[in-house]
């Protein structure tokens, strides 16, 4: 397995965001579709400013109209997020050997989880993560306002709500990991720097830029999508 | 897992039922069972054409949303309307009443699409 943490993109706009996760999913269900072998991509990052992104099936939100922040409609599923000093953690990658999404977002968390236990240890101000197991209210509405199955949580908070697209056989996760204010800047820093989602265990770790993958003219129609009228408000 | 035999399938587990210059089509029942709960379907418009290979409906499930690709050339004659009230039918009846959508078929080679034994060993039965 070949494992690809993809640097120097780490901040940019919602819009840039979104078309990088799309552009390089669409780039690994395609160059990758029937290799025999494993990959998987992980992108750590950032929004440059507080932005709003919602799921592929909702519909435009009404609290968005007359608010300053950028706005955009997502691939992947799930609800409304507000993004705003939040870390998040994209992973690209076909899903082998596992029976079924919820247990898709369950490795996925617990890995989160493992990580941030271990940068707890240089982190104090964080600690007491849990997953939990079972449904305790699902407002389909927005990510953050209710914890569902899988979900990770800091003693009642919840700190990280994922969402996932499929393309052929490859899957984009995108989690939001949340701390809202109990952490530092340099914690943030900390987490984002050192934080290895992988999926598989590795045989080979490969350092890249997204430019290794998609082309700069590319990503910009990508973008231009994200960007438009006709995507955000695709359901009214 | 249930794969019958006498539909022809692809390897992003859609089943495909040939009838005539039609094709009827679906998720498998390996598909709908990673998928778990199905709750939004996006059908395409009846008369849409499309390409082998283009991604025809998108299917939400626990917070994924799981494109559906176009086995064939052709047109989209018609879609399982059903699906907008009631998605949960491909959960328990992918085969039948929870086809998605039927394509008339532009004539070409269908070559690619597995039969049940090939489709079986793609998922690892």
């Amino acid at each position: 397995m070949k494992f690809f943490v993809e640097l120097g993109t780490s901040i940019h706009d919602v819009f840039t965001q979104m078309a990088m996760d799309e552009a390089l999913l669409d780039h690994f269900a395609g160059a990758f579709e029937s290799s025999p072998d494993e990959y998987c991509l992980q992108r750590i990052y950032e929004i440059d400013s507080p932005s709003i992104t919602f799921g592929y099936f909702q519909k435009f939100p009404q609290l968005v109209k007359g608010d300053s922040r950028k706005c955009t409609r997502r691939i992947t599923g799930g609800g409304l997020v507000e993004h705003s000093k939040d870390l998040i953690i994209a992973l690209v990658f076909k899903p082998l050997h596992i029976k079924n999404v919820t247990e898709i977002y369950q490795k996925i968390h617990v890995l989160i989880q493992s990580e941030l236990e271990k940068i707890v240890n240089e982190c104090p101000q964080l600690s007491s993560f849990h997953v939990p197991h079972t449904y305790v209210k699902n407002d389909r509405f927005n990510c953050f306002k209710n914890p569902v199955q899988h979900d990770l949580m800091q003693g009642e908070m919840k700190i990280l709500g994922g969402a996932i697209a499929r393309r052929k056989n490859y899957l984009l996760y995108q989690g939001s990991l949340q701390f809202n204010g109990i952490i530092n800047e340099k914690t943030r820093n900390t987490i984002k720097e050192k934080m290895c989602i992988s999926f598989f265990k590795p045989d080979e770790m490969v350092h890249h830029s997204i430019f290794d993958f998609i082309s700069t003219e590319k990503l910009a129609l990508y973008k231009s999508k994200y960007e438009s009228e006709a995507w955000q408000l695709k359901r009214t | 897992m249930t794969i019958k035999p006498d539909l022809k399938y692809t390897k992003s587990h859609e089943w495909i039922k040939i009838e005539g210059g039609t094709a009827l089509v679906g998720i498998t029942d390996h598909a709908q069972s990673e998928l778990t709960d199905i709750v939004f379907v996006e059908l395409p418009e009846v008369g849409k054409m499309v390409r082998q290979g283009d991604p025809v409906v998108v299917i939400e499930s626990v917070k994924i949303a799981a494109d559906v690709y176009a086995p064939l050339d052709g047109k989209v004659i018609e879609v399982n309307s059903e699906l907008e009230n009631d998605p949960g039918l491909i959960n328990r009846s992918c085969y039948e009443e929870g086809w998605l959508f039927r394509i008339e078929s532009s004539g070409n080679a269908s070559d690619h699409l597995l039969s049940a034994d090939q489709y079986k060993s793609e998922i690892g039965n």
